[in-house]
Protein backbone atom coordinates (compact mmCIF):
# COMPACT_ATOMS: atom_id res chain seq x y z
CA UNK A 1 0.00 0.00 0.00
CA UNK A 2 3.04 2.38 0.41
CA UNK A 3 3.38 3.10 -3.55
CA UNK A 4 0.23 5.46 -3.05
CA UNK A 5 1.13 8.68 -2.33
CA UNK A 6 -2.27 9.25 -0.49
CA UNK A 7 -1.40 6.34 1.80
CA UNK A 8 1.69 7.58 2.73
CA UNK A 9 0.20 10.73 3.49
CA UNK A 10 -2.38 9.54 5.61
CA UNK A 11 -0.11 6.88 7.49
CA UNK A 12 1.83 10.01 8.21
CA UNK A 13 -1.16 12.13 9.91
CA UNK A 14 -2.19 8.72 11.45
CA UNK A 15 1.51 8.69 13.23
CA UNK A 16 0.95 12.62 14.44
CA UNK A 17 -2.56 12.24 15.77
CA UNK A 18 -1.27 8.94 17.66
CA UNK A 19 1.16 11.71 19.05
CA UNK A 20 -0.59 14.16 19.85
CA UNK A 21 -3.83 12.80 20.67
CA UNK A 22 -3.04 11.21 23.78
CA UNK A 23 -0.25 13.61 25.19
CA UNK A 24 -2.88 15.85 25.70
CA UNK A 25 -6.05 13.86 26.53
CA UNK A 26 -3.39 12.41 29.33
CA UNK A 27 -4.01 15.98 31.00
CA UNK A 28 -7.76 15.54 29.84
CA UNK A 29 -8.67 12.58 31.71
CA UNK A 30 -7.12 13.48 35.14
CA UNK A 31 -9.16 16.62 34.82
CA UNK A 32 -11.63 14.91 34.47
CA UNK A 33 -13.09 16.83 31.26
CA UNK A 34 -12.65 14.00 28.74
CA UNK A 35 -15.17 14.52 26.40
CA UNK A 36 -14.27 18.18 26.04
CA UNK A 37 -12.46 17.16 22.66
CA UNK A 38 -15.78 15.96 21.28
CA UNK A 39 -17.29 18.98 21.71
CA UNK A 40 -13.93 21.16 19.93
CA UNK A 41 -14.69 18.55 17.15
CA UNK A 42 -18.10 20.06 16.66
CA UNK A 43 -17.08 23.48 16.82
CA UNK A 44 -13.71 22.38 14.05
CA UNK A 45 -17.33 21.42 11.95
CA UNK A 46 -18.25 25.24 11.74
CA UNK A 47 -14.74 26.34 10.97
CA UNK A 48 -14.85 23.23 7.81
CA UNK A 49 -18.05 24.61 6.67
CA UNK A 50 -16.97 28.10 6.16
CA UNK A 51 -13.64 27.12 4.82
CA UNK A 52 -15.96 24.91 2.08
CA UNK A 53 -17.86 27.47 1.62
CA UNK A 54 -15.26 30.05 1.12
CA UNK A 55 -12.80 27.80 -1.00
CA UNK A 56 -10.29 28.67 1.75
CA UNK A 57 -8.61 25.17 3.07
CA UNK A 58 -10.58 23.56 5.22
CA UNK A 59 -8.04 22.62 7.77
CA UNK A 60 -7.21 26.25 8.73
CA UNK A 61 -10.78 27.51 9.01
CA UNK A 62 -11.11 24.24 11.04
CA UNK A 63 -8.62 25.36 13.09
CA UNK A 64 -9.56 29.17 13.80
CA UNK A 65 -13.09 28.02 14.93
CA UNK A 66 -11.38 25.29 17.19
CA UNK A 67 -9.12 27.47 18.71
CA UNK A 68 -11.42 30.37 19.39
CA UNK A 69 -13.93 27.41 20.71
CA UNK A 70 -11.52 26.27 23.20
CA UNK A 71 -10.71 29.66 24.99
CA UNK A 72 -14.41 30.61 25.29
CA UNK A 73 -14.70 27.23 26.84
CA UNK A 74 -11.76 27.24 29.28
CA UNK A 75 -13.13 31.35 30.36
CA UNK A 76 -16.35 29.73 31.04
CA UNK A 77 -14.91 26.99 33.20
CA UNK A 78 -12.86 29.47 34.88
CA UNK A 79 -16.06 31.75 35.91
CA UNK A 80 -17.58 28.51 37.63
CA UNK A 81 -20.98 29.38 37.21
CA UNK A 82 -23.12 26.97 37.94
CA UNK A 83 -24.79 27.49 34.02
CA UNK A 84 -21.34 26.65 32.78
CA UNK A 85 -22.76 23.05 31.45
CA UNK A 86 -25.40 25.24 29.34
CA UNK A 87 -22.95 26.81 27.92
CA UNK A 88 -20.52 24.05 26.56
CA UNK A 89 -24.07 22.83 25.21
CA UNK A 90 -25.16 25.79 22.82
CA UNK A 91 -21.08 25.62 21.44
CA UNK A 92 -21.07 22.23 21.04
CA UNK A 93 -24.54 21.98 19.34
CA UNK A 94 -23.89 25.42 18.05
CA UNK A 95 -21.09 24.08 16.42
CA UNK A 96 -22.57 21.08 14.47
CA UNK A 97 -25.67 22.94 13.70
CA UNK A 98 -23.68 25.84 12.77
CA UNK A 99 -21.42 23.57 10.49
CA UNK A 100 -24.16 21.37 8.26
CA UNK A 101 -25.90 24.58 7.61
CA UNK A 102 -23.49 26.87 6.24
CA UNK A 103 -21.88 23.63 4.46
CA UNK A 104 -25.51 23.84 2.40
CA UNK A 105 -24.71 27.39 1.73
CA UNK A 106 -21.88 25.96 -0.54
CA UNK A 107 -21.82 26.89 -3.98
CA UNK A 108 -23.30 24.54 -6.80
CA UNK A 109 -21.16 21.86 -8.04
CA UNK A 110 -19.03 21.94 -4.81
CA UNK A 111 -19.11 18.07 -3.68
CA UNK A 112 -18.95 18.26 -0.32
CA UNK A 113 -18.58 15.06 1.73
CA UNK A 114 -18.96 15.71 5.45
CA UNK A 115 -19.01 11.98 6.39
CA UNK A 116 -14.87 12.06 5.77
CA UNK A 117 -14.46 15.07 8.12
CA UNK A 118 -16.74 13.46 10.80
CA UNK A 119 -15.20 9.99 10.92
CA UNK A 120 -11.83 10.29 8.36
CA UNK A 121 -10.92 9.34 5.35
CA UNK A 122 -7.79 7.85 3.98
CA UNK A 123 -7.87 9.74 0.95
CA UNK A 124 -8.33 12.93 2.20
CA UNK A 125 -5.10 14.15 3.42
CA UNK A 126 -3.03 16.82 0.78
CA UNK A 127 0.35 17.71 1.05
CA UNK A 128 -0.56 21.27 2.22
CA UNK A 129 -2.57 19.51 5.42
CA UNK A 130 0.67 17.48 5.90
CA UNK A 131 2.79 20.47 6.81
CA UNK A 132 0.56 22.37 9.20
CA UNK A 133 -0.58 18.82 10.67
CA UNK A 134 3.41 18.69 10.92
CA UNK A 135 3.76 22.33 12.44
CA UNK A 136 0.77 21.27 15.13
CA UNK A 137 2.23 18.16 16.13
CA UNK A 138 6.07 19.93 16.44
CA UNK A 139 4.11 22.93 18.88
CA UNK A 140 2.02 20.51 20.74
CA UNK A 141 4.61 17.97 21.62
CA UNK A 142 7.39 20.44 22.67
CA UNK A 143 4.18 22.35 25.05
CA UNK A 144 3.45 18.94 26.67
CA UNK A 145 7.16 17.73 27.28
CA UNK A 146 8.27 21.41 28.35
CA UNK A 147 5.11 22.27 30.51
CA UNK A 148 4.27 18.84 31.33
CA UNK A 149 5.02 19.24 35.02
CA UNK A 150 3.22 22.30 34.97
CA UNK A 151 0.32 21.02 33.14
CA UNK A 152 0.29 17.76 35.71
CA UNK A 153 0.29 20.09 38.82
CA UNK A 154 -2.56 21.86 37.49
CA UNK A 155 -4.68 18.95 36.37
CA UNK A 156 -3.69 16.92 39.26
CA UNK A 157 -5.08 19.61 42.29
CA UNK A 158 -5.75 22.85 40.46
CA UNK A 159 -6.69 25.08 44.01
CA UNK A 160 -3.33 23.44 44.98
CA UNK A 161 -1.44 25.13 41.96
CA UNK A 162 -2.92 28.77 42.16
CA UNK A 163 -1.93 28.65 46.27
CA UNK A 164 1.61 28.46 45.16
CA UNK A 165 1.27 31.01 42.35
CA UNK A 166 1.07 29.07 39.33
CA UNK A 167 0.15 30.87 36.27
CA UNK A 168 -3.26 28.33 35.94
CA UNK A 169 -5.81 30.31 33.73
CA UNK A 170 -2.76 30.47 31.55
CA UNK A 171 -1.86 26.84 31.81
CA UNK A 172 -5.85 26.05 31.25
CA UNK A 173 -5.70 28.17 28.75
CA UNK A 174 -2.92 26.40 26.60
CA UNK A 175 -4.01 23.06 26.90
CA UNK A 176 -7.27 24.12 25.53
CA UNK A 177 -5.77 25.42 22.32
CA UNK A 178 -3.46 22.16 22.47
CA UNK A 179 -6.61 20.42 22.68
CA UNK A 180 -7.98 21.82 19.80
CA UNK A 181 -4.93 21.45 17.40
CA UNK A 182 -5.45 18.04 18.27
CA UNK A 183 -8.48 17.63 17.41
CA UNK A 184 -7.53 19.79 13.78
CA UNK A 185 -4.71 17.06 13.23
CA UNK A 186 -7.03 14.30 13.71
CA UNK A 187 -9.70 15.35 11.01
CA UNK A 188 -8.20 13.68 8.14
CA UNK A 189 -7.91 10.46 9.18
CA UNK A 190 -9.86 9.84 12.46
CA UNK A 191 -12.65 12.68 11.98
CA UNK A 192 -14.10 15.26 14.09
CA UNK A 193 -16.28 12.69 15.83
CA UNK A 194 -13.93 10.11 16.48
CA UNK A 195 -11.54 12.42 18.04
CA UNK A 196 -12.16 12.25 21.57
CA UNK A 197 -12.02 8.17 21.52
CA UNK A 198 -7.91 8.59 20.37
CA UNK A 199 -7.47 11.10 23.69
CA UNK A 200 -9.41 8.84 25.89
CA UNK A 201 -9.01 5.30 25.46
CA UNK A 202 -5.41 4.56 24.98
CA UNK A 203 -4.95 6.60 28.25
CA UNK A 204 -7.44 4.36 29.94
CA UNK A 205 -5.63 1.35 28.23
CA UNK A 206 -2.52 2.36 29.96
CA UNK A 207 -3.69 3.38 33.52
CA UNK A 208 -4.12 -0.15 33.40
CA UNK A 209 -0.69 -1.56 33.47
CA UNK A 210 1.37 1.64 34.99
CA UNK A 211 2.04 2.99 38.27
CA UNK A 212 3.55 6.48 37.46
CA UNK A 213 2.22 9.70 35.09
CA UNK A 214 4.94 9.28 33.09
CA UNK A 215 4.92 5.60 32.30
CA UNK A 216 1.29 6.41 31.57
CA UNK A 217 1.93 9.26 29.05
CA UNK A 218 4.32 7.10 27.53
CA UNK A 219 2.49 3.82 26.98
CA UNK A 220 -0.78 5.63 25.71
CA UNK A 221 1.27 7.27 23.42
CA UNK A 222 2.78 4.46 21.74
CA UNK A 223 -1.08 2.55 21.75
CA UNK A 224 -2.63 5.72 20.31
CA UNK A 225 0.25 5.60 17.74
CA UNK A 226 0.14 2.15 17.21
CA UNK A 227 -4.09 2.05 16.76
CA UNK A 228 -3.81 5.18 14.99
CA UNK A 229 -0.97 3.79 11.89
CA UNK A 230 -3.23 -0.25 12.11
CA UNK A 231 -6.40 1.83 11.79
CA UNK A 232 -5.28 2.98 8.74
CA UNK A 233 -3.52 0.23 7.39
CA UNK A 234 -6.73 -1.97 8.09
CA UNK A 235 -9.01 0.74 6.63
CA UNK A 236 -7.29 0.25 2.79
CA UNK A 237 -7.66 -3.50 2.54
CA UNK A 238 -10.73 -3.52 4.04
CA UNK A 239 -12.32 -0.50 2.10
CA UNK A 240 -13.79 1.03 5.52
CA UNK A 241 -13.37 4.88 7.29
CA UNK A 242 -10.45 5.00 8.59
CA UNK A 243 -11.67 7.49 11.98
CA UNK A 244 -13.99 4.44 13.19
CA UNK A 245 -11.27 1.66 11.95
CA UNK A 246 -9.14 3.21 14.34
CA UNK A 247 -11.49 3.77 16.94
CA UNK A 248 -11.92 0.08 17.02
CA UNK A 249 -8.54 -1.22 17.09
CA UNK A 250 -8.26 1.21 20.10
CA UNK A 251 -11.02 -0.36 22.09
CA UNK A 252 -9.65 -3.74 20.90
CA UNK A 253 -6.73 -2.47 22.60
CA UNK A 254 -8.60 -1.88 25.60
CA UNK A 255 -10.70 -5.11 25.81
CA UNK A 256 -7.50 -7.11 25.93
CA UNK A 257 -5.73 -5.60 28.57
CA UNK A 258 -8.43 -4.84 30.49
CA UNK A 259 -8.91 -9.39 30.35
CA UNK A 260 -5.38 -9.62 30.58
CA UNK A 261 -5.29 -7.83 34.01
CA UNK A 262 -8.03 -9.51 35.37
CA UNK A 263 -6.56 -12.41 34.16
CA UNK A 264 -3.46 -11.46 36.30
CA UNK A 265 -4.85 -11.07 39.02
CA UNK A 266 -6.78 -13.86 39.43
CA UNK A 267 -3.81 -16.31 39.10
CA UNK A 268 -1.97 -13.44 41.72
CA UNK A 269 -4.83 -14.21 44.07
CA UNK A 270 -4.18 -17.97 43.49
CA UNK A 271 -0.62 -18.29 44.03
CA UNK A 272 -0.49 -15.93 47.25
CA UNK A 273 -3.12 -15.04 49.68
CA UNK A 274 -1.71 -11.39 48.63
CA UNK A 275 -1.23 -8.73 51.90
CA UNK A 276 -3.12 -5.98 50.47
CA UNK B 1 -0.38 37.71 71.25
CA UNK B 2 2.66 39.62 68.96
CA UNK B 3 3.17 42.82 71.46
CA UNK B 4 4.70 46.09 69.11
CA UNK B 5 7.79 45.22 70.85
CA UNK B 6 8.39 41.73 68.78
CA UNK B 7 11.53 42.29 66.07
CA UNK B 8 10.29 39.49 64.01
CA UNK B 9 9.06 40.66 61.49
CA UNK B 10 4.94 39.19 60.72
CA UNK B 11 4.93 36.26 58.17
CA UNK B 12 1.36 37.17 57.54
CA UNK B 13 -0.71 40.24 58.43
CA UNK B 14 -4.59 40.55 58.69
CA UNK B 15 -5.55 44.53 58.92
CA UNK B 16 -9.28 45.02 59.24
CA UNK B 17 -9.97 42.16 56.42
CA UNK B 18 -13.05 40.95 55.27
CA UNK B 19 -12.80 37.66 53.38
CA UNK B 20 -15.69 35.62 51.49
CA UNK B 21 -16.78 34.74 48.46
CA UNK B 22 -18.88 36.65 45.58
CA UNK B 23 -19.10 39.59 47.85
CA UNK B 24 -20.92 37.84 51.20
CA UNK B 25 -18.11 38.39 53.66
CA UNK B 26 -17.49 34.62 56.37
CA UNK B 27 -14.36 36.60 58.23
CA UNK B 28 -15.32 39.84 59.33
CA UNK B 29 -13.06 42.51 60.34
CA UNK B 30 -9.92 40.46 61.04
CA UNK B 31 -6.83 41.68 62.35
CA UNK B 32 -4.14 39.46 63.32
CA UNK B 33 0.23 38.87 63.06
CA UNK B 34 1.47 35.44 62.79
CA UNK B 35 5.13 36.15 63.66
CA UNK B 36 8.25 34.15 61.98
CA UNK B 37 8.01 31.24 64.65
CA UNK B 38 4.94 31.13 65.71
CA UNK B 39 2.82 27.73 65.60
CA UNK B 40 -0.93 28.61 65.94
CA UNK B 41 -3.49 26.34 66.47
CA UNK B 42 -6.56 27.47 64.70
CA UNK B 43 -10.12 26.21 66.07
CA UNK B 44 -13.59 26.68 65.88
CA UNK B 45 -16.58 25.18 65.09
CA UNK B 46 -17.80 24.26 61.41
CA UNK B 47 -18.82 27.46 59.27
CA UNK B 48 -16.78 29.60 61.64
CA UNK B 49 -14.81 30.66 58.99
CA UNK B 50 -11.60 28.79 59.63
CA UNK B 51 -10.52 27.60 56.20
CA UNK B 52 -12.02 30.98 54.66
CA UNK B 53 -9.04 32.48 56.90
CA UNK B 54 -6.57 30.30 55.10
CA UNK B 55 -7.88 30.55 51.70
CA UNK B 56 -7.97 34.19 51.92
CA UNK B 57 -4.23 34.33 52.52
CA UNK B 58 -3.37 32.23 50.42
CA UNK B 59 -5.23 33.85 47.60
CA UNK B 60 -8.27 31.36 47.31
CA UNK B 61 -10.69 33.60 47.83
CA UNK B 62 -11.01 37.61 47.94
CA UNK B 63 -10.30 40.23 50.21
CA UNK B 64 -13.53 42.04 50.33
CA UNK B 65 -12.29 44.83 52.61
CA UNK B 66 -9.04 45.72 54.78
CA UNK B 67 -5.79 43.67 53.76
CA UNK B 68 -4.22 41.11 53.90
CA UNK B 69 0.38 40.91 53.66
CA UNK B 70 2.43 37.80 53.50
CA UNK B 71 6.03 39.23 54.70
CA UNK B 72 5.38 42.63 54.51
CA UNK B 73 3.82 42.33 50.94
CA UNK B 74 0.28 43.02 49.89
CA UNK B 75 -1.67 39.66 48.80
CA UNK B 76 -2.19 40.61 45.41
CA UNK B 77 1.54 41.49 45.06
CA UNK B 78 3.03 38.59 46.54
CA UNK B 79 5.04 36.40 44.07
CA UNK B 80 7.17 34.58 46.12
CA UNK B 81 4.50 31.48 46.59
CA UNK B 82 7.99 29.01 47.08
CA UNK B 83 8.23 30.76 51.00
CA UNK B 84 4.61 29.38 51.70
CA UNK B 85 3.64 25.77 52.00
CA UNK B 86 -0.07 24.94 51.76
CA UNK B 87 -1.66 21.36 52.59
CA UNK B 88 -5.25 21.43 52.00
CA UNK B 89 -8.26 19.90 53.82
CA UNK B 90 -8.49 16.93 50.66
CA UNK B 91 -8.01 13.70 51.95
CA UNK B 92 -6.96 12.67 48.70
CA UNK B 93 -5.07 13.49 45.56
CA UNK B 94 -5.74 10.02 43.85
CA UNK B 95 -6.67 11.75 40.56
CA UNK B 96 -8.11 9.68 36.78
CA UNK B 97 -4.31 8.69 35.84
CA UNK B 98 -1.78 6.60 38.24
CA UNK B 99 0.50 8.90 39.84
CA UNK B 100 3.27 8.13 42.30
CA UNK B 101 4.77 10.19 45.23
CA UNK B 102 7.58 10.96 43.67
CA UNK B 103 5.43 13.05 41.06
CA UNK B 104 3.15 14.80 43.21
CA UNK B 105 5.79 16.02 45.81
CA UNK B 106 7.72 17.31 42.76
CA UNK B 107 4.55 19.41 42.00
CA UNK B 108 5.19 21.28 44.80
CA UNK B 109 8.74 22.59 43.75
CA UNK B 110 7.54 24.36 40.34
CA UNK B 111 7.73 27.31 42.08
CA UNK B 112 11.48 26.83 41.92
CA UNK B 113 11.48 24.84 38.92
CA UNK B 114 12.13 26.56 35.20
CA UNK B 115 9.99 25.58 32.63
CA UNK B 116 11.20 23.74 29.54
CA UNK B 117 14.20 22.81 32.00
CA UNK B 118 15.07 19.13 33.31
CA UNK B 119 14.94 19.04 37.17
CA UNK B 120 18.10 20.14 38.53
CA UNK B 121 19.62 18.16 40.88
CA UNK B 122 19.16 20.58 43.92
CA UNK B 123 15.15 20.32 42.89
CA UNK B 124 15.63 16.03 43.14
CA UNK B 125 17.49 16.13 46.36
CA UNK B 126 14.57 18.85 47.63
CA UNK B 127 11.93 16.31 46.33
CA UNK B 128 13.89 13.54 48.07
CA UNK B 129 14.48 15.54 51.54
CA UNK B 130 10.97 16.44 51.62
CA UNK B 131 9.60 12.90 51.26
CA UNK B 132 12.48 11.35 53.67
CA UNK B 133 10.96 14.46 56.16
CA UNK B 134 7.28 12.88 56.73
CA UNK B 135 8.81 9.12 56.61
CA UNK B 136 7.67 7.51 53.22
CA UNK B 137 10.91 7.03 51.33
CA UNK B 138 10.35 3.39 50.96
CA UNK B 139 6.83 4.20 49.23
CA UNK B 140 8.46 7.47 47.39
CA UNK B 141 8.41 5.14 43.58
CA UNK B 142 4.80 3.53 44.84
CA UNK B 143 1.50 4.79 42.90
CA UNK B 144 -0.96 7.39 45.07
CA UNK B 145 -3.47 4.75 44.72
CA UNK B 146 -1.85 2.10 46.75
CA UNK B 147 -1.33 4.34 50.02
CA UNK B 148 -3.76 4.63 52.79
CA UNK B 149 -5.45 7.58 53.18
CA UNK B 150 -3.20 8.46 56.53
CA UNK B 151 0.26 8.12 54.41
CA UNK B 152 -1.27 10.41 51.59
CA UNK B 153 -2.05 12.66 53.82
CA UNK B 154 1.91 12.57 54.76
CA UNK B 155 2.55 13.07 50.43
CA UNK B 156 0.31 16.15 50.88
CA UNK B 157 2.76 17.90 53.56
CA UNK B 158 5.55 16.24 51.71
CA UNK B 159 4.46 18.42 48.57
CA UNK B 160 4.20 21.47 50.68
CA UNK B 161 7.61 21.14 51.95
CA UNK B 162 9.76 20.39 48.53
CA UNK B 163 9.68 24.17 48.27
CA UNK B 164 11.55 24.31 52.07
CA UNK B 165 8.88 27.31 52.99
CA UNK B 166 9.09 29.49 55.64
CA UNK B 167 5.42 29.60 56.41
CA UNK B 168 3.29 26.01 56.40
CA UNK B 169 -0.44 26.34 56.57
CA UNK B 170 -2.66 23.13 56.75
CA UNK B 171 -5.66 22.60 56.93
CA UNK B 172 -7.20 20.08 59.05
CA UNK B 173 -4.34 17.82 58.62
CA UNK B 174 -4.97 15.38 61.54
CA UNK B 175 -8.48 14.53 60.59
CA UNK B 176 -9.51 11.07 59.45
CA UNK B 177 -5.98 10.05 59.85
CA UNK B 178 -5.22 6.63 61.94
CA UNK B 179 -2.87 7.64 65.30
CA UNK B 180 0.43 5.89 63.58
CA UNK B 181 -0.39 8.60 61.10
CA UNK B 182 -1.11 11.22 63.05
CA UNK B 183 2.06 10.44 65.22
CA UNK B 184 4.31 10.48 62.04
CA UNK B 185 2.76 13.91 61.19
CA UNK B 186 3.61 15.24 64.76
CA UNK B 187 7.11 14.36 64.69
CA UNK B 188 7.19 16.03 61.47
CA UNK B 189 5.69 19.37 62.03
CA UNK B 190 8.05 19.30 65.14
CA UNK B 191 11.54 19.25 63.24
CA UNK B 192 10.22 21.86 61.29
CA UNK B 193 8.71 23.95 64.26
CA UNK B 194 12.58 23.28 65.72
CA UNK B 195 14.12 24.34 62.66
CA UNK B 196 11.61 27.81 63.06
CA UNK B 197 9.28 26.95 60.72
CA UNK B 198 6.25 29.19 61.18
CA UNK B 199 3.08 26.78 61.17
CA UNK B 200 -0.59 27.71 61.04
CA UNK B 201 -2.83 24.64 61.12
CA UNK B 202 -6.71 24.34 61.52
CA UNK B 203 -7.70 21.52 63.79
CA UNK B 204 -11.05 20.27 65.40
CA UNK B 205 -8.35 18.84 68.22
CA UNK B 206 -4.77 19.71 68.65
CA UNK B 207 -4.37 15.65 69.84
CA UNK B 208 -0.75 14.76 69.22
CA UNK B 209 0.27 18.32 67.95
CA UNK B 210 -0.65 19.41 71.28
CA UNK B 211 2.59 20.06 72.84
CA UNK B 212 3.94 21.87 69.50
CA UNK B 213 1.11 24.79 69.55
CA UNK B 214 2.82 27.75 71.08
CA UNK B 215 -0.45 30.61 70.23
CA UNK B 216 -3.72 28.96 70.02
CA UNK B 217 -6.66 31.06 67.83
CA UNK B 218 -10.33 30.41 68.17
CA UNK B 219 -12.28 31.39 65.44
CA UNK B 220 -16.84 31.58 66.10
CA UNK B 221 -19.21 33.13 63.41
CA UNK B 222 -16.54 34.82 61.29
CA UNK B 223 -14.64 36.52 64.64
CA UNK B 224 -11.76 35.82 66.63
CA UNK B 225 -13.28 34.84 69.79
CA UNK B 226 -9.82 33.84 71.46
CA UNK B 227 -6.41 34.12 71.17
CA UNK B 228 -4.02 33.80 73.58
CA UNK B 229 -0.38 31.71 74.76
CA UNK B 230 -1.85 27.69 74.21
CA UNK B 231 -0.98 27.71 78.51
CA UNK B 232 -3.78 30.31 78.97
CA UNK B 233 -7.15 28.84 80.82
CA UNK B 234 -10.14 28.72 78.24
CA UNK B 235 -12.24 32.57 78.62
CA UNK B 236 -15.59 32.79 78.90
CA UNK B 237 -16.18 32.91 75.29
CA UNK B 238 -15.47 29.12 74.72
CA UNK B 239 -17.16 28.18 77.41
CA UNK B 240 -19.99 30.19 75.79
CA UNK B 241 -19.33 28.68 71.91
CA UNK B 242 -19.31 25.28 73.60
CA UNK B 243 -22.99 25.98 75.35
CA UNK B 244 -24.47 27.27 72.13
CA UNK B 245 -23.18 24.58 69.43
CA UNK B 246 -23.60 21.88 71.13
CA UNK B 247 -19.67 20.26 70.09
CA UNK B 248 -19.80 16.63 71.49
CA UNK B 249 -17.40 16.76 75.15
CA UNK B 250 -14.34 15.61 73.36
CA UNK B 251 -13.96 18.34 70.99
CA UNK B 252 -14.13 20.79 73.61
CA UNK B 253 -12.07 19.24 75.43
CA UNK B 254 -9.69 18.62 72.49
CA UNK B 255 -9.39 22.14 73.00
CA UNK B 256 -6.61 21.46 75.18
CA UNK B 257 -5.86 24.80 75.93
CA UNK B 258 -5.16 23.70 79.44
CA UNK B 259 -1.99 22.82 80.68
CA UNK B 260 0.00 23.37 77.74
CA UNK B 261 3.53 24.44 78.08
CA UNK B 262 5.06 26.94 75.95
Amino acid sequence: MLQYAFMRRALLAALMVGLTAPSVGVYLVQRRLALIGDGLGHVALTGVAVGLVTSTTPVLTALVAAVIGAVVVELIRAKGRTSGDVALAVLFYGGIAGGVVIVSQAPPGTTVNLDAYLFGAITTTTSGDLLVFLLLTVAVVLLTLGLGRYLFAVSNDEEYALASGLPVLRLNLLLAVATSVTVVVSMRVVGLLLISALMVIPIATAQLLTRSFRSTVVLATVLGTAASVLGVGASFYADTPSGGTIVLFAIAGFVVVVAAVAVRNRLRRDVSPAPR
Amino acid sequence: MTGPTAPAPAVVSFRHADIGYEGRAVLHDLSLDITAGEVVGLLGPNGSGKSTLIRGLLGLAPILRGSVELFGIERSRFKAWQRVGYVPQRQTVVGGIPSTVREVVSSGRLTTVQPFRWMRAADKDAVAQAISAVGLTSEASSSMANLSGGQQRRVLIARALASAPEFLVLDEPTAGVDSFNQAALADTLAELAAAGTTILLITHELGPVEPLVTRTLVLRAGEICHDGPSSEAPDEHDDDWHHHHGDPPERSSGLGLSGLGT
